[in-house]
């Protein structure tokens, strides 16, 4: 089984459009529920991490609440670089004084990934439905905790990308889904590949770039925030930051949420993780991203994984792809599954926000998605195979890989 | 850079040059080495290989791996590989089944803490291998470095990394920290969940500065201690609005703890605070979600 070409943000906001017409419309007052501010067509919002995706980002908000006739008014946004560009009044640097603000509803968050985690989950204990951009975390332990904030709090939580939003609306993908999760095909043996496109080489870090003077607009402190406090170099920043374990992990990282976002929907693999991974890779730099070629996951189902960056080694063997069937079942448990009822449609971040139930992407299924990633990247690091518990989280028999995992915050900054 | 033994000085050496390197070698282009660049890195098996070599050489062969390690920037540097190298070296120790050669990494490691002649920056590298590989037995050596301002963050995450035997390491900086080193040591504290930790944590929640009391308070509801009810549901109370959020945050999370840990009475009465007190229209999430936390209690009581 070939992975998807994912479905852009375009596609998915054009789908959503068609889709809005026919969803209902909730009114305002179901926000948080009880004794909630008086109906409103008005949405207070506010854009954290204004480089890069960041407008993109707000504007997908914004067009998901348009079509529901809602508005959505940026009262707010935040930069956590630029100390220069503030007025602490409609521009921030410091991202809490923009959630402490009562007027402000929902929030985008499109800064570097290592501030996912952490903005997300202040913003959800201050009562903001969150849409985060992708990748949702820098390291395990971040997602946990940004589910159990949103089921906390009872606040709405989206990841910012979609593939999965168009592949449940696909006969061959449900069919695939329903025979996941009917539990009947034991053991799995499909075998989904993901070659290429993880951008490996082009988001790499820089090994041996001496430090800069920091620009003095640069609120470098609150840039590095939980992460180590590292001499200065402009590669750092602006989306090479890609290329540091400070703050995100690579192309393999950048990427594979958007790869692996409809892959854990048609597989059914929300609510577990993988068991075992094995890498293939040169030893890794202890600050830097670097190569690898591929990594093989498998799922106690038995369903294997296989993320080939094309770039380095020896490919994967690709001949091994294989999806699955009816066929694949006796009879009588083909039956079964075809008068399961097809799965629910998924809701968007505005249905989900006005419905008070969970979008597509909500925070345990981004989580999952890139749980598989981080466990991918860990494997790389420590240069070897990989047992994970999926529900306890934890790598088993292997203090540094959770060490990777559970990674200390440089404070104030906790999860 | 320093002198080393030529034997350590060629392996690190066989490592594969940066891309920017390569390229500039093959032009015949050496006005062009040196520059910023990443790195393709070697074949493992050739580097499993270097770094069985090395580790074959004992600590001395290990402190002169060190003392080639100069940070980019440094009037000394050179080359990336000396710093590369000791990370996979790193890595390949802490394999299982190989607990003897990471025993000598880590001590080795732990001793050129104290290494007056190393660059801080090349002290601090060497701290977060120990958050890496770390055990015990480097905790005392990472613990004299809380004193220091710029060592005392890598420091404390090696510390916490490790954990066995770190909590005593903070609580022994604690009386003469000052500034920064204060938060580290309360946050450090609060991560490791430590019970030693709680009088230290009470006294920070009554701190000058709001840092050290958030994590203060978050680190006493880490430890679910009924001792702290009063003091965070006060906390919790403030007019400052991120500081109510983050002290609510604190006791939503001190109940729970409180619950899992069986004392249900406890946790109901920060569950009742929080759904009497948050009356504003834009905390009524707050008073859903302690109500919602109560039911939740209460269907476990009669269960």
């Amino acid at each position: 089984m070939n992975l998807l070409p994912r479905t852009t943000r375009r596609h998915f906001l054009r789908q959503s459009l068609a889709a809005g017409a026919a969803c209902t419309l909730v009114p305002r007052h179901v926000l948080g529920a009880n004794g909630q501010p008086p109906p409103s067509s008005t949405l207070g919002g506010a854009l954290i991490g204004v480089g890069g995706r960041g407008p993109g980002t707000f504007s997908d908000l914004v067009k998901g609440f348009q079509t529901a006739g809602i508005r959505v008014q940026k009262l707010a946004e935040c930069d956590v670089r630029w100390k220069d560009r503030a007025d602490n009044k409609t521009r921030y640097t410091d991202f809490r004084r923009v959630l402490e603000r009562k007027d402000i509803d929902v929030v985008a968050i499109a800064t570097p990934p290592h501030w996912h985690a952490l903005i997300s989950i202040a913003a959800m204990q201050a009562g903001k439905d969150v849409l985060c951009e992708k990748p949702m975390t820098r390291f395990i332990a971040e997602g946990r905790a940004v589910v159990d904030a949103a089921n906390r709090y009872g606040r709405i939580f989206q990841i910012g990308t979609y593939g999965r939003f168009g592949a449940s609306q696909n006969p061959n993908h449900i069919l695939t889904r329903k025979i996941m999760k009917s539990g009947l095909l034991k053991p799995c043996p499909a075998v989904v590949i993901k070659r290429g496109g993880l951008k490996v080489k082009e988001w790499s870090g820089l090994v041996n770039a001496p430090p800069q003077p920091i620009p003095p607009n640069l609120d470098w402190d609150l840039y590095c925030g939980p992460s180590p406090l590292r001499p200065y170099h402009p590669h750092r920043i602006g989306g090479t930051h890609r290329g540091y374990w400070d703050y995100e992990g690579g192309g393999l990282a950048d990427m594979a949420q958007h790869a692996l976002d409809p892959e854990t929907w048609i597989w059914g693999l929300d609510d577990t993780a993988p068991v075992e991974a094995t890498p293939n890779a040169p030893p890794a730099h202890h600050d830097a991203v670097g190569m690898w070629g591929w990594v093989e996951l498998k799922y106690a189902s038995g369903l294997t994984l296989v993320l080939d960056s094309a770039e380095w080694g020896d490919p994967w063997d690709t001949s091994k792809r294989r999806g699955v069937s009816l066929n694949d079942l006796p009879e009588a448990h083909r039956d079964t599954i075809r008068s399961a009822p097809d799965p629910e449609p998924l809701l968007n971040f505005a249905q989900a926000v006005l419905q008070r139930k969970p979008p597509g992407g909500h925070a345990e299924a981004a989580h999952r998605t890139a749980t598989i990633f981080h466990l991918a990247n860990i494997a790389i690091r420590v240069g070897r195979s990989l047992r994970f518990d999926p529900v306890r989280e934890i790598v088993l028999g292997d203090d540094e890989a959770n060490r990777l995992a559970y990674q200390p915050m440089r404070a104030p900054w906790h999860l | 850079m320093p002198s080393s033994t030529p034997a350590i000085a060629k392996l690190v050496s066989q490592l594969p040059d940066t891309d920017a390197d390569l390229d500039a070698t093959q032009k015949a282009q050496p006005d062009k080495l040196g520059r910023p660049s990443k790195f393709t890195g070697p074949d493992p098996n050739k580097a499993e290989a270097l770094f069985a070599e090395a580790l074959a050489g004992g600590t001395t062969s290990l402190a002169e791996l060190i003392r080639l390690i100069r940070p980019p920037g440094h009037p000394d540097f050179k080359s990336f590989k000396a710093e590369y190298f000791l990370h996979g070296l790193a890595v390949h120790a802490a394999r299982p089944g190989r607990e003897p050669a990471r025993a000598l990494l880590v001590n080795t490691l732990a001793a050129q803490l104290a290494n007056p002649q190393l660059p801080n920056p090349v002290r601090a590298f060497l701290a977060r291998e120990l958050q890496f590989v770390g055990d015990a037995t480097a905790a005392a050596a990472l613990g004299r470095l809380l004193a220091d301002d710029t060592l005392c963050d890598p420091a404390a995450a090696a510390l916490v990394a490790i954990r066995d035997g770190a909590a005593a390491q903070f609580l022994a900086a604690w009386p003469s920290a000052h500034g920064r080193r204060r938060l580290v040591i309360i946050q450090s504290l609060a991560a490791l969940r430590d019970p030693t930790g709680l009088p230290t944590l009470r006294q920070a929640l009554a701190d000058p500065h709001p840092d050290v009391r958030h994590t203060a308070a978050w680190g006493l509801a880490q430890l679910a201690s009924p001792a702290a009810i009063p003091d965070l549901l006060k906390a919790a109370d403030a007019a400052d609005p991120f500081e109510r959020i983050q002290s609510t945050h604190a006791c939503m999370l001190l109940a729970e703890r409180l619950a899992g840990a069986g004392n249900t009475s406890a946790a109901t009465r920060i569950y009742t605070h929080l759904r009497n007190t948050r009356t504003h229209p834009k905390e009524h999430y707050l008073r859903d979600a302690a109500q919602k936390a109560m039911d939740r209690l209460g269907a476990s009581a009669t269960s």
